[in-house]
């Protein structure tokens, strides 16, 4: 029985293992992603690029928002902009409701591919955001193209980004 | 010829004491009766899961909505809500997930793991049972238990729409469709306590196996000297034991996600639901190694004892089955090429699925070295397992075109995945198990089946499936998707021959419960080795049925007597 006991208690470590990769995976994934700019995570950045190209962009904007009484527009539906020139757009929020609401802004870019190489420099997407009862509110959004781009085998040839807002009511302001 | 059993009996009599009916099947810790309740629940779920894709081939016979509509004969039975179309074109997805839920994890995986697994494993290494006897009966009873729950959760409202029961986001349950928005009901929630009751029986069962593959084998039973069977079966343990706590993980977030407001998967709280689909994978991917790995070790003993050869290659043979069980692991992404990942990760994708060819062709290649030159006996047993190669390699060709990430843009989702796997698992799992089941049928039950009655139902089976799946191939070619209930005219022809087969392949399934029927009724005894010289393995030293409990000596084996 000592021999069956000492295999079991390998193959039960190893079972929680497994399991407890399968929930660090989540907060790992997250930092990788934003390490890396996989899977269309626009990236955050500091410092904007020092050269411009004349390579032209057409970066668009869609702006969505779900199960808050939110209106939610850019100012313009789309952008063109060179390569690694800073470009600014604006957004505008209006709360519809009678009370005051927090929300927040997920975003992604497509092609996802996009993601290491949109790189924004301010964004209302970063913190979470309060609106007063039939409160609008107008934010930039700072960001550009990183160069990069054009030695990627995977988006040498994009010229064409649509980088895309989602609104939800914060759940971290809810509770 | 007397046996080694035989001739344990007259001194121990006692020793084959049988327990009364319900301390037998209810209370049972012998791996024998285990491994016969895990197949009667294997034939039970089988024709329930036969039974769904029944309602879904007779559906897709004509284009439009003829059994999922009101009126229909699925509708005379009163089981099911089809008063409103969401209702109807719901009821044809949780039919679907249903099917699938059903045929991986309460027919295949019982049948060869817990059902062919039980009974043989201990057997074949020349040990008395299992290591855990009480904790087997717990594995077996977990799985009624999930299966009860997986049964009500058809019958349970899911939504979004009025009128929709049980889960219809496909054995996959990507977010958002199984998200609280997706599926508000309670049907999802009851899906995911029953793959925690499985797969808590799988993860026992296979710390189990390892278990008694480790510390039980005979004296001079080495690691090297084991037959392939017991090989497969230990590396398919390592696969549960590594995966299955993932999958437990991702269907638990999915769970908080739903009922406790975490945002694991929701991107309304910076989730990212194709963070689930990788943990799905991970899971998924080993899964379908799985469901065949098995079945490759019983077509090994199949394919060597009725060309009356040993095994072409047991090394290679049983360090494949290793290699494929490992780089299972590193493949998953190419469930999803299509989530937008970058050009450098697809290609490493693609090079790592099409490396599984390797192993796999290794197999391929010594089952056919096995028969070359042997003194073949076209047994039924041994019709089965010839069926299975060809038509393993026809799913594994298809698996090839599949793994490349340009191809799998066009064919993702569509009925040519469909042809794919079911060639693999419907056809290959399928046949190796009705392989194993004809081929230990008078070893596990003491009785002979009528042959006739077995090639009659390997022959109409073999038509039939092909007669399903092969059009499949050139409805996904011309951009059929999965998991609607509907399609343009257009593709009505190759959906007809689809059904037409499913209605062939009844008659085969049909043929095989008289088979059962008529052994049963005549009770031909059996005999110990009814296969001859080619059967070399530990079981068929013993008598048929093997007494209550073999091996009270220990059999010695010798360098030369091994698989």
């Amino acid at each position: 029985m000592k021999r069956n006991t000492k295999v079991v208690l390998w193959l039960v470590a190893a079972v929680a293992f497994m399991g407890g990769l399968a929930f660090a995976s989540v907060p790992l994934y997250r930092a990788f992603c934003n390490l890396t700019g996989f899977d269309g995570t626009a990236m955050r950045a500091t410092k904007a690029p020092e050269v411009a190209t004349d390579v032209i962009v057409r970066v668009r904007f869609d702006t969505n928002t779900r199960d808050i009484p939110w209106t939610f527009k850019a100012e313009k539906p789309y952008q063109d902009v060179r390569i690694g020139k800073t470009a600014m757009m604006y957004f505008t929020v209006t709360n519809t409701a009678d009370h005051a609401i927090t929300g927040r802004a997920v975003f992604n870019v497509l092609p996802e591919t996009m993601g290491p190489f949109y790189r924004k420099l301010q964004c209302f997407c970063f913190d979470d955001q309060t609106l007063q009862a039939g409160e609008s509110k107008t934010f930039p959004m700072v960001y550009f193209l990183d160069p990069e781009m054009l030695k990627n085998i995977d988006t040498r040839k994009v010229r064409d980004v649509t980088l895309s807002y989602t609104f939800f009511e914060s759940k971290a302001a809810k509770k | 010829m007397a046996t080694v059993a035989a001739s344990h009996d007259h001194h121990h009599d006692d020793h084959d004491h049988k327990p009364g009916f319900f301390d037998r099947w209810f209370f049972t810790t012998n791996h024998k009766d285990i491994g016969t309740l895990y197949l009667g629940f294997a034939i039970m779920a089988g024709l329930v899961g036969g039974a769904l894709s029944g309602f879904i081939r007779w559906e897709l016979y004509e284009p439009g909505l003829q059994i999922f509509a009101k009126g229909s004969m699925l509708d005379a039975l009163g089981l099911f809500d089809l008063t409103n179309p969401a209702a109807q074109k719901h009821a044809y997805n949780s039919f679907v997930t249903a099917h699938a839920v059903i045929m991986i994890f309460f027919m295949v995986m019982p049948a060869m793991i817990g059902g062919f697994g039980n009974w043989f494993v201990p057997i074949m290494i020349g040990s008395p049972d299992m290591a855990f006897p009480r904790l087997n009966n717990i594995s077996f009873w977990l799985l009624v238990a999930s299966w009860i729950l997986l049964c009500v959760s058809l019958f349970t409202p899911s939504g979004p729409g009025a009128g929709q029961h049980g889960f219809g986001g496909g054995w996959t349950m990507y977010p958002p469709m199984s998200t609280h928005a997706g599926s508000p009901g309670q049907a999802f929630d009851l899906v995911i306590l029953s793959f925690h009751l499985s797969g808590a029986s799988s993860i026992l069962g296979a710390i189990n196996f390892i278990t008694t593959i480790f510390n039980m084998r005979a004296p001079g039973m080495t690691l090297h000297r084991m037959p392939l069977f017991a090989w497969s079966v230990l590396v398919t343990a390592f696969l549960l034991l590594l995966s299955l706590p993932v999958f437990a993980g991702a269907i638990t977030m999915l769970l908080t996600d739903r009922n406790f407001n975490t945002s694991f998967f929701q991107a309304a709280g910076g989730g990212d639901p194709v963070m689930y689909q990788h943990l799905f994978w991970f899971f998924g991917h080993p899964e379908v190694y799985i469901l065949i790995l098995p079945g490759f070790g019983i077509i090994s003993h199949i394919v060597a004892t009725f060309s009356k050869k040993p095994v072409f290659g047991y090394l290679a043979m049983a360090y494949a089955m290793v290699a494929i069980g490992v780089v299972g692991f590193v493949v998953w992404a190419h469930h999803m090429y299509t989530v937008g990942m970058s050009f450098d990760l697809r290609a490493y994708f693609v090079l790592a699925t099409m490396v599984i060819a390797v192993p796999t062709g290794v197999k391929v290649f010594s089952w056919i070295a096995t028969m070359w030159g042997g003194s073949i006996t076209f047994s039924v047993p041994m019709q089965w397992a010839i069926g299975f190669i060809f038509l393993f390699t026809v799913g594994g060709v298809t698996g090839v075109v599949l793994s490349n990430a340009p191809i799998d843009y066009s064919l993702h989702d569509t009925y040519y995945v469909v042809a794919h796997f079911h060639y693999v698992l419907s056809l290959g799992a399928v046949f190796s198990i009705f392989a194993g089941f004809y081929y230990w049928y008078e070893k596990m039950f003491g009785i002979k089946y009528n042959a006739f009655l077995g090639t009659a139902h390997f022959w109409v089976m073999f038509v039939g499936v092909n007669l399903i799946f092969f059009p499949q191939h050139f409805l996904g070619l011309q951009g059929m998707p999965r998991r609607y209930v509907d399609y343009p005219t257009g593709f009505t022809y190759w959906n007809q021959i689809s059904t037409i087969g499913y209605a062939i392949t009844l008659v085969g399934v049909i043929i095989f419960l008289i088979m059962l029927v008529e052994s049963i009724i005549r009770r031909r005894p059996a005999e110990a080795n009814p296969w001859g010289e080619g059967a070399t393995t530990l079981e068929w030293t013993l008598s048929s049925p093997p007494p209550y409990h073999q091996f009270s000596e220990l059999p010695v084996i010798k360098e030369d007597d091994h698989h």
